[in-house]
């Protein structure tokens, strides 16, 4: 089974927008996100922007990148703006959090903060 | 009455909550609302309300056996919903996913024919009851290997703050349910394999079947309706919250 568009996607951006060719792009990205527990292979947009988001920056001044937060900045947008919402199948969390339709979860991602 | 009891439980909340599920899927339009709405019901109370309804207000008429087969039938839609629901949620992008409703389906459509043509009477049961209720509790178990197998990634994810709290144990509960539902078919199946000429289910067994109508329902609860207290509790449970705090 081959990666997810997704994650070409970033991969092939962080090639683009850094000094890591494309066996170390592809191979950090990866190391994220086994420790964020996720798969290349079925990788959904919203996952990719909670490893963004809390993982990436730390990993790329690892791997020696020059301004890791705005690579990152400018990584979530590209990602947004790329639209992968259509055609790209939800996560299982995404539907659960559906079904359970609390306002305050975040499918997907973060946990929730205790209710007050 | 113990039997009625379990059995009673599973009815109400299996009612209440695929109803909501069904009342989420006219506000979204969205497949596994659908299927796990149509699949609770189908399989619970409508399916079980059909099948029961016949052979207990008119026992051996023809119409009480009318009414045996629809609730199968009934119920056969309930488990081709229910294995949609797990292919399209856990694994959308694998074929034999994809090709395991088609199976079930077939697979119930020869049991029931099996049914209407060879009617069951008090004697060993016959190939067809073999089929269904082994298609039957493989669909469920399927459905609970796959949400027990993610719940087992997401609770790392949640340790870790990547995965929400409730949304996480919302799959240990659906996988309970459905192991608990499918222990229960093969219960009756194995009660029936044992049954003489004649004999009645014992109360050992209908005390069984209540636990697992028991288990199914408050594990369906907590899945889909969790309780604030509850969703409170867990959330405060994970390190992730406990590290915001």
């Amino acid at each position: 089974m081959a990666d997810s568009a997704v994650f070409d996607f970033v991969a092939e951006e962080l090639e683009r927008t850094t000094n890591l060719d494309r066996m170390e792009a592809r191979g950090m990205l990866r190391l994220v996100l086994k420790q964020a527990l996720f798969d290349s292979k079925t990788l959904k947009v919203k996952q990719m922007q909670m490893v963004i988001d809390r993982l990436l920056a730390a990993h790329l001044c690892r791997c020696g990148v020059e301004n890791p937060e705005s690579v990152c900045e400018g990584l979530a947008m590209n990602l947004k703006a790329k639209g992968f919402g259509s055609g790209v199948a939800e996560s299982p969390d995404e539907i659960f959090g559906r079904l359970l339709q609390r306002p305050e979860a975040t499918p997907l991602g973060g946990e929730s903060p205790p209710s007050k | 009455m113990i039997g009625i009891v379990g059995m009673g439980v599973f009815f109400v909340v299996g009612l209440f909550v695929s109803l909501r599920l069904l009342g989420l899927w006219r506000k979204t339009r969205q497949l596994p609302e659908l299927t796990a709405g149509m699949g609770l019901l189908g399989i619970g109370p409508l399916g079980f309300c059909v099948l029961l309804g016949g052979p207990t207000l008119a026992p051996g008429t023809r119409f009480a056996y009318l009414s045996f087969v629809t609730g199968l039938a009934v119920q056969a839609l309930g488990f081709l919903s229910a294995s949609v629901f797990t292919w399209r949620v856990f694994r959308p992008g694998a074929r034999w996913a994809r090709a395991f409703p088609i199976v079930l389906g077939a697979g119930l459509a020869v049991a029931l024919v099996g049914y209407m043509v060879v009617p069951i009477g008090s004697g060993q049961p016959l190939w067809h009851f073999h089929l269904d209720i082994w298609l039957k509790a493989t669909c469920l178990a399927w459905g609970a290997a796959e949400s027990l197998g993610y719940w087992r990634v997401t609770r790392q994810r949640v340790a870790i703050g990547f995965a929400d709290a409730v949304v996480s144990a919302s799959f240990l509960c659906w996988g309970i349910a459905l192991s608990a539902a499918a222990l229960g078919f093969l219960g009756i199946y194995f009660a029936v394999l044992a049954l003489r000429p004649g004999e009645h289910l014992g109360a050992g067994v209908e005390v069984a079947l209540s636990s697992c109508g028991m288990i199914t329902a408050s594990a369906l609860f907590l899945a889909f309706l969790p309780p604030k207290a509850y969703a409170r509790w867990l959330a405060t449970r994970s390190p992730a919250a406990e590290a915001h705090s």
